[in-house]
C-alpha cells in the first residue's frame, strides 16, 4: 500500500515539476537595452524568430536617445544593467563607457566574431578581448543628404567648400526653405557636424591623432577644429539651422525632407530609400554630398557605430551567447541589410558574402571624392571623445544661444578628455 | 505612574538601528567620498582634501549656475504654487456645486508620473506642431506662439507653468485640509465685529493655516532644492546648459563615473538646504497658532 502510495506520489511530482522545468526554460526573457533609433523592425522581427527557434524571449528597453548614455552607465554603476546593452563602441569606449573587464561577456572565442570585419573587431574589444557585437552601414558615414529636384529647381551647385555651402543655404533660405534640418534635442545629431569630418582635420594638420592621444597638444590646437565649431555656429547664425532647430525632434526628419520643407539634412545615404517608401507621393530625388565643413572633401569611414554587449552579470549568459549567434548567421544579417529601409550595405566581413545594395547616390559620391582622401572620424580617431557626446551636445546647445563661444565648447571638451583619462589612470595625463 | 505605563527606551532600538545604517550611515559616508576621488575607473579611492570642491567652483562647467537654478527653482516654484493654490483652496472651500468634481480635476494631474507629463508637454510645447502654438495660430494670435523649451527667454517660465500644473492640486489639497480644521466659531465672531472678507483672511483664516503653510513650504522648499524629474524631462538641463540643477548635474557625474565629484555635489546640496531649511523651519513653527 505504501509503495503504491508512493508510487503514485513519485508520478503525480514528475507530472508536476517536469513541465515546470520546462516551463522555466520558456520562461527565460532578456532584456536588451537599447537607445532610440539604434534598432528597426528588422532587428525586432530577428528577436521574434529568435524566440520562435528557442523559446528565449527578448524584452526591448528603448530610452531616448538624450538619456541612453546616462542611463546605462547608472545601471552599470548600480551593478543593475540589463541582460544586453547597446552602446555607440569604439576602442576606447569598451573600456570608459562600459568598463568591459568588469562588466562583459568575453565572447572572444565564439565562432561568429569573424563575421565582423578587423576594425569593426577592435572598436569592440579590449585588451585583445572581444565584447561586444556590431553590424552597423557601411558606407560614408553621415553625409549631407540634399533634395536633388529643390537643388536643380534654384540653380543650386552641390558644394564642394565651406563657401559654396553657404552660397546653397542663402539660395534655399531665400526660397523660404529651412536650408538644413537640425534637430538639437536630440543631443546627438547636431554633434556629427563637426566630429564626421576627422580626416579632413588630420588632412589639414598632420600628426595631430598621434600627438592628441599621447597629449602632446590638446583639441584647443587642433586650429582646423576650432575653425570647423566656428562655421558651426556661423552655419545656425545666419538662419541655416531654420528657427525651430532648438525644438525639433530627429523623427521628423525624413517627413520636412519628403514634403520639402527642408533643403538638407545630415543623414546616412540609406535614408534616401526610407524617405521613398514612407512617403510614395514624394517624386523627388535626393544625394549627397559629404560635410563641406573646413572645405572637406574626405571620405569618412566609421569603424565603430553601435554595438551589443552582454552583461557579465546576468543569470541568462548562455541564452546571450545563443542569441548573438543567431544574429550573426548569415541569413539573419542579409535580413538585416534587406529589411533595413535606412542601410544600402553592412559593415561585415567579406567572407560572410553579404550581397550589399549600394544606390546610385552613394556611388556618385564615392565616384566624385579622390580615393586617395579617405579618413576615420574624429570620435573614432581621438582617444576620451565619443565618451562626451553628449556633453559636446549641450555645450554646442549653450553656444548656439550665445552662452558659450566655439573656443569655450572646445576647451570645454579638452577639460573632460583630462578627466576621462586621469580616471582611466592614462600615463599620457599623469 | 505615568512612567510605568511608558514603553522602555529599548523599543526604540530596531528602528534606531535601521535608521542609522540606512540613513544616517550612507549620508555621513556619502560626506566622506565627497573628500576622494572615488571613481568607476579605478578601484583604488585617495583622499584628496578639498579638490573635488575646488572642482566645483573653478571648473568651466558652471556649476555655481547650477546652484543658482536651483535655488532660483525653489523660490519660483514655490510662489506660483503656494500662491494660486491657496486662493483654489479657498474658493473651492465654500459651498459650491460640484466642489468636489472640481477638487479632484484639480489634483489628477499631481498623481501623474513625471516621465508622461514631461512627455506631453514636450509634444504640447513644441514650436511647430505643438497644441499651444497650434491653438494660438489658430485663433488668430500668431505673435503669442513661442519656442517654449528651446527658447532661453522662455524655458524658466515653461517649466515653472508646468510644474505648477502638475503640483498645484497637491498644495491646494493640503491647504483644504487646513481650512476644514478652523473652528467656525472664530469668523463668526468676526461676522459679529463685522469683517468683511479681506479682514477675515488677514486675521483668522491664514494666521490658522499657518501649519498648512508651513508643510506646504517644507514641502515645496525639499521638492525644489532636490529637483530632478521634471527639468530631465522637460529640457535635460538644456537648451544649452540653461537649466541644469544641482540634480541633473550629480545624475551626470555619476553617470560619468567620477562618483567622488558627483557626492561633493550632493553634500554641497545638503550644506544649502541645511542652511535655507533650518531658519526657516523654525521662524515658521514659531508662528503657529495653537487652535
Amino acid at each position: 500500500m505504501n509503495l503504491k502510495r508512493l508510487a503514485v506520489l513519485a508520478i503525480v511530482a514528475i507530472a508536476v515539476i517536469l513541465p515546470g522545468f520546462a516551463a522555466d526554460k520558456a520562461k527565460v526573457t532578456l532584456t536588451e537595452m537599447v537607445s532610440q533609433g539604434w534598432t528597426t523592425e528588422a532587428d525586432e522581427a530577428l528577436a521574434a524568430q529568435f524566440t520562435k527557434e528557442t523559446g528565449i524571449g527578448i524584452e526591448w528597453q528603448v530610452t531616448p536617445a538624450d538619456q541612453h548614455h546616462d542611463l546605462l552607465k547608472t545601471k552599470l554603476n548600480a551593478g543593475e544593467a540589463p541582460d544586453i546593452f547597446w552602446i555607440q563602441s569604439n576602442k576606447w569606449a569598451v573600456k570608459t563607457e562600459v568598463d568591459a573587464e568588469k562588466n562583459c561577456i568575453d565572447f572572444t572565442n565564439e565562432s561568429w566574431v569573424k563575421t565582423m570585419p578587423p576594425a569593426k573587431i577592435e572598436s569592440v574589444s579590449y585588451k585583445g578581448k572581444v565584447y561586444g557585437q556590431g553590424y552597423y552601414i557601411k558606407g560614408v558615414s553621415f553625409p549631407v543628404l540634399y533634395n536633388k529636384s529643390l537643388f536643380a529647381q534654384y540653380n543650386i551647385a552641390v558644394p564642394h567648400s565651406y563657401a559654396d555651402f553657404k552660397k546653397a543655404c542663402e539660395a534655399l533660405k531665400q526660397a523660404k526653405i529651412v536650408p538644413i534640418y537640425e534637430a538639437v534635442p536630440a543631443g546627438w545629431h547636431h554633434v556629427l557636424w563637426i566630429m564626421q569630418i576627422g580626416g579632413r582635420y588630420a588632412e589639414l594638420q598632420s600628426g595631430v591623432v598621434e600627438k592628441l592621444n599621447t597629449n602632446k597638444i590638446k583639441m584647443i590646437d587642433v586650429k582646423p577644429f576650432v575653425t570647423a565649431v566656428k562655421q558651426l555656429q556661423e552655419v545656425a547664425k545666419l538662419g541655416y539651422f531654420g528657427s525651430d532647430y532648438m525644438a525639433n525632434s530627429i523623427d521628423d526628419q525624413d517627413m520636412v525632407m519628403a514634403t520639402r520643407k527642408a533643403g538638407m539634412t545630415l543623414a546616412q545615404s540609406g535614408e534616401i530609400n526610407k524617405i521613398k517608401t514612407d512617403y510614395p507621393d514624394c517624386k523627388d530625388d535626393f544625394g549627397v554630398f559629404v560635410i563641406p565643413l573646413v572645405d572637406n572633401q574626405t571620405s569618412q569611414s566609421d569603424p565603430n557605430g553601435p554595438a551589443r554587449f552582454g552583461y557579465v552579470k546576468s543569470k541568462y549568459q548562455s541564452e546571450i551567447r545563443q542569441y548573438f549567434a543567431f544574429l550573426a548567421r548569415k541569413e539573419n544579417l542579409q535580413y538585416k541589410l534587406d529589411n533595413t529601409s535606412g542601410w544600402t550595405a553592412i559593415d561585415v566581413a567579406d567572407s560572410v558574402g553579404i550581397e550589399q545594395h549600394y544606390i546610385p547616390a552613394e556611388k556618385e559620391l564615392m565616384a566624385t571624392l579622390p580615393q586617395s582622401k579617405t579618413g576615420v572620424i574624429w570620435q573614432a580617431a581621438t582617444s576620451y571623445t565619443n565618451d562626451q557626446w553628449m556633453d559636446i551636445g549641450k555645450d554646442l546647445s549653450a553656444m548656439f544661444i550665445g552662452k558659450m563661444t566655439p573656443e569655450q565648447v572646445v576647451q570645454a571638451i579638452d577639460e573632460r578628455r583630462a578627466k576621462i583619462a586621469k580616471a582611466n589612470g592614462d600615463p599620457a595625463w599623469k | 505612574m505615568i512612567r510605568n505605563k511608558l514603553y522602555p527606551l529599548s523599543f526604540i532600538l530596531p528602528a534606531l538601528v535601521l535608521y542609522l545604517l540606512l540613513f544616517i550611515m550612507p549620508s555621513v559616508l556619502g560626506i566622506w567620498f565627497s573628500f576622494t576621488d572615488w571613481n568607476r575607473y579605478s578601484p583604488d579611492i585617495h583622499f584628496v582634501g578639498f579638490d573635488n570642491f575646488r572642482t566645483l567652483f573653478t571648473s568651466s562647467k558652471d556649476y555655481s549656475g547650477y546652484i543658482l537654478n536651483t535655488l532660483l527653482f525653489t523660490v519660483v516654484s514655490n510662489v506660483v504654487k503656494i500662491v494660486p493654490a491657496l486662493f483654489l483652496a479657498l474658493f473651492l472651500n465654500g459651498a459650491m456645486k460640484g466642489r468636489n468634481v472640481y477638487r479632484a480635476i484639480f489634483f489628477l494631474p499631481a498623481v501623474l508620473s513625471f516621465l508622461v507629463v514631461g512627455l506631453i508637454f514636450r509634444s504640447v510645447l513644441h514650436p511647430s506642431h505643438g497644441l499651444l502654438n497650434q491653438f494660438f495660430m489658430a485663433v488668430q494670435l500668431p505673435f503669442l506662439a513661442g519656442k517654449w523649451l528651446a527658447d532661453p527667454t522662455w524655458v524658466w517660465p515653461s517649466i515653472f507653468l508646468v510644474d505648477a500644473w502638475k503640483g498645484i492640486g497637491y498644495v491646494m489639497t493640503i491647504f483644504l485640509a487646513g481650512l476644514q480644521s478652523i473652528p467656525l466659531d472664530y469668523y463668526d465672531a468676526a461676522n459679529i465685529d463685522g469683517a468683511g472678507y479681506w479682514q477675515k483672511l488677514r486675521a483668522v483664516t491664514l494666521p490658522m493655516l499657518v501649519p498648512a503653510i508651513t508643510v506646504n513650504v517644507v514641502f515645496g522648499l525639499t521638492y525644489g532644492l532636490k529637483v530632478f524629474d521634471i527639468i530631465y524631462v522637460l529640457t535635460n538641463g538644456g537648451p544649452g546648459r540653461m537649466t541644469e540643477v544641482i540634480n541633473t548635474a550629480v545624475f551626470n557625474e555619476f553617470a560619468s563615473g567620477t562618483y567622488g565629484l558627483g557626492t561633493a555635489l550632493s553634500t554641497l546640496l545638503f550644506v544649502v538646504m541645511a542652511i535655507v531649511g533650518i531658519p526657516l523651519i523654525r521662524y515658521m513653527t514659531a508662528k503657529e497658532v495653537e487652535v
